[in-house]
């Protein structure tokens, strides 16, 4: 049995319980009392672990999940 | 357009600088957004003031070229975009029925020969200045497939066929605090 794969599951799972956006969903709106940070030299918004990087979609502003 | 049916208009003004063939810089303002819209023949940039936040990209190097790259490549459109091709004239009469005119009209203090047309979506109203320099003065187009018709509008004010332009009209350089972000490809 991989246990480092097992650990790994487990981590992903805690830090993205259920209900949360897959990496890559585009939202209108950031959800209220996000934090900002930097993630790998980005400007990113933090929201209960998930973060959100803005960028345009057109003519508007979106964020996207990370 | 709510889903009872009830027709909502979203108003914003904005604030055009042309010198062709191949630059342009808009500012929208109004209650959906408020937008900067650089292209100095090279790149095009979007800027959201408000937000802190712009995107560039690399553009054709005419206006023309531009504004369909935005909108077919981007999703991006410039305000009244069609009306500041040199070839509007033939977009807007693209797949035209026939025409009217209608009579005169004051839009804004400045009296207007009033025309309308018909497509096979939409109907076109347009209002030009009275006499021998028929500028733009109203558009109104109604898409009449769509449910409940609706309508975008655009009206022009203050036209300035001399302007002169700073080195800075063009160029856009962000200010202190501003995030660069990325263009999410259509």
């Amino acid at each position: 049995m991989n246990t480092t794969r097992i650990l790994k599951a487990l981590t992903v799972t805690a830090a993205r319980p259920a209900g949360t956006p897959a990496v890559g969903t585009v939202v209108n709106a950031l959800p209220a009392g996000c934090k900002p940070e930097t993630k790998d030299g980005v400007e990113v918004q933090n929201f209960g672990g998930v973060t959100y990087r803005a960028a345009f979609q057109g003519n508007n502003l979106v964020y996207v999940v990370q | 357009m709510l889903k009872s049916g009830q027709k909502i208009e979203f108003k914003h003004t904005a604030r055009l600088a042309v010198q062709r063939p191949n630059k342009l810089r808009a500012e929208r303002s109004g209650d959906l957004v408020e937008q900067l819209f650089v292209y100095d023949g090279r790149t095009l940039t979007l800027h959201n003031p408000k937000d802190k936040v712009y995107a560039q990209v690399a553009a054709p190097d005419t206006l023309e070229a531009m504004l369909e790259f935005a909108r077919t490549k981007l999703d991006i459109v410039a305000p009244a975009g069609d009306l500041l091709d040199k070839n509007a004239y033939d977009i807007l009469m693209d797949g035209v029925t026939d025409g009217l005119v209608v009579g005169k009209a004051v839009i804004e203090g400045v009296r207007c020969d009033h025309l309308v047309f018909r497509a096979p979506h939409v109907d076109m109203q347009v209002w030009l200045h009275e006499g021998a320099q028929p500028l733009p003065r109203q558009l109104v187009i109604t898409t009449r497939d769509l449910p409940n018709a609706p309508q975008f509008a655009v009206t022009m004010t203050n036209w300035n066929l001399k302007p002169t332009f700073g080195a800075q009209t063009f160029k856009f350089t962000p200010a202190a605090g501003a995030t660069k972000i990325d263009l999410l490809p259509r």
